[in-house]
C-alpha cells in the first residue's frame, strides 16, 4: 500500500493505494500520528484508490477517533467504493464517522 | 468442488490468501459483494492466528480449505495447539473501543457477523475454525 500525503490549512488529506489490511495499517497509523504531533486534527481520508480494508485498517481510524473528537477535529472519508463502505456498516462505523462521495465536498466540510 | 491453499504463518501471507479464496469463490459461482465479505472475513481468522496464536513465525503453516455443495459453503481454517473460542466471542462495544483508543476487537465480530455459523472443532493434534455461509 502507499500514502500520498497532501497539506491543506487546517487539515491533511491521506490518500491510500491498495490494501489497508493488518500488514500495511501501521503506515496509516504513523501518517496520523504525525500529522497529531504538529497539532492537526482534521484528516480527509480519499479512499479513491483504496480496494480493500480490513479491521486492523479500520481500528487505526477507531483508535484516534477518540483524541480527535476532544480536540474538535474529525476524520471526513471521500471517494470509497461500495465493498470499503459496507465494512463501515457491518461494524456500524458509518454513523461514527463522516462519509461523503467526491474530495470536493470532503475539502468543503473540512473548510480547504 | 473443494480446493485448500496452505499459507507461511507471516502478515506477508495475508494479500496471498485473500487472493485465494476470492479466486476459489469466483470460481465457485459466488457473487461479488459476497465475495469481498467472505474474504474479510476469512481475512481476519488467518489474521488472528498469524498474529496472535504463530506471533508470526514465518515457519509455522495454517492451511485453508474451501468447499462448496449447493448454497452451502464451507471454509475451513486448520491450525495447531489451543483454539481460540472465535464462536463464543464477545467482543466490547464499539463505544467502549473507541474510549480506550484500542486497534483491535473488531475481527472476530466481523466473522460471526458475515458467516452464518462459526463452529470449532477439536482433535488431538490440530484444529479447525469452520465458518459456513449460505449463498
Amino acid at each position: 500500500m502507499q500514502i500520498a500525503e497532501n497539506r491543506g490549512t487546517r487539515h491533511i488529506t491521506l490518500a491510500p493505494t491498495g490494501d489497508l489490511d493488518a500488514n500495511s495499517s501501521m503506515q496509516m497509523d504513523e501518517k496520523i500520528q504525525a500529522g497529531i504531533d504538529q497539532d492537526i486534527y482534521h484528516f480527509h481520508i480519499d479512499c479513491t484508490g483504496l480496494r480493500y480494508i480490513s479491521s486492523a485498517g479500520l481500528g487505526v481510524f477507531i483508535s484516534f477517533l477518540d483524541n480527535l473528537n476532544a480536540h474538535g477535529g474529525r476524520f471526513v472519508f471521500s471517494g470509497m467504493t461500495d465493498n470499503v463502505q459496507k465494512v463501515f456498516q457491518l461494524l456500524g462505523l458509518e454513523q461514527l464517522m463522516t462519509i461523503v462521495t467526491t474530495r470536493e465536498e470532503a475539502d468543503q466540510l473540512l473548510g480547504a | 468442488m473443494k480446493t485448500h491453499y496452505v499459507a507461511a504463518c507471516s502478515k506477508q501471507s495475508l494479500p496471498k490468501i485473500r487472493a485465494f479464496v476470492e479466486e476459489e469463490l469466483k470460481a465457485m459461482n459466488v457473487q461479488d459483494a459476497m465475495t469481498h465479505q467472505l474474504v474479510l472475513a476469512v481475512d481476519e481468522a488467518c489474521a488472528n492466528s498469524i498474529i496472535h496464536h504463530h506471533e508470526c513465525d514465518e515457519r509455522d503453516r495454517i492451511k485453508l480449505t474451501i468447499s462448496r455443495s449447493g448454497k452451502e459453503l464451507v471454509i475451513e481454517l486448520t491450525d495447531r495447539g489451543d483454539p481460540f473460542p472465535i464462536n463464543e466471542y464477545q467482543p466490547e462495544n464499539l463505544a467502549e473501543i473507541i474510549r480506550k483508543r484500542t486497534k483491535g476487537g473488531l475481527g472476530i465480530f466481523l466473522i460471526n457477523k458475515i458467516m452464518d455459523k462459526v463452529e470449532v472443532i477439536r482433535h488431538p493434534d490440530h484444529f479447525i475454525y469452520r465458518f459456513i455461509k449460505y449463498v
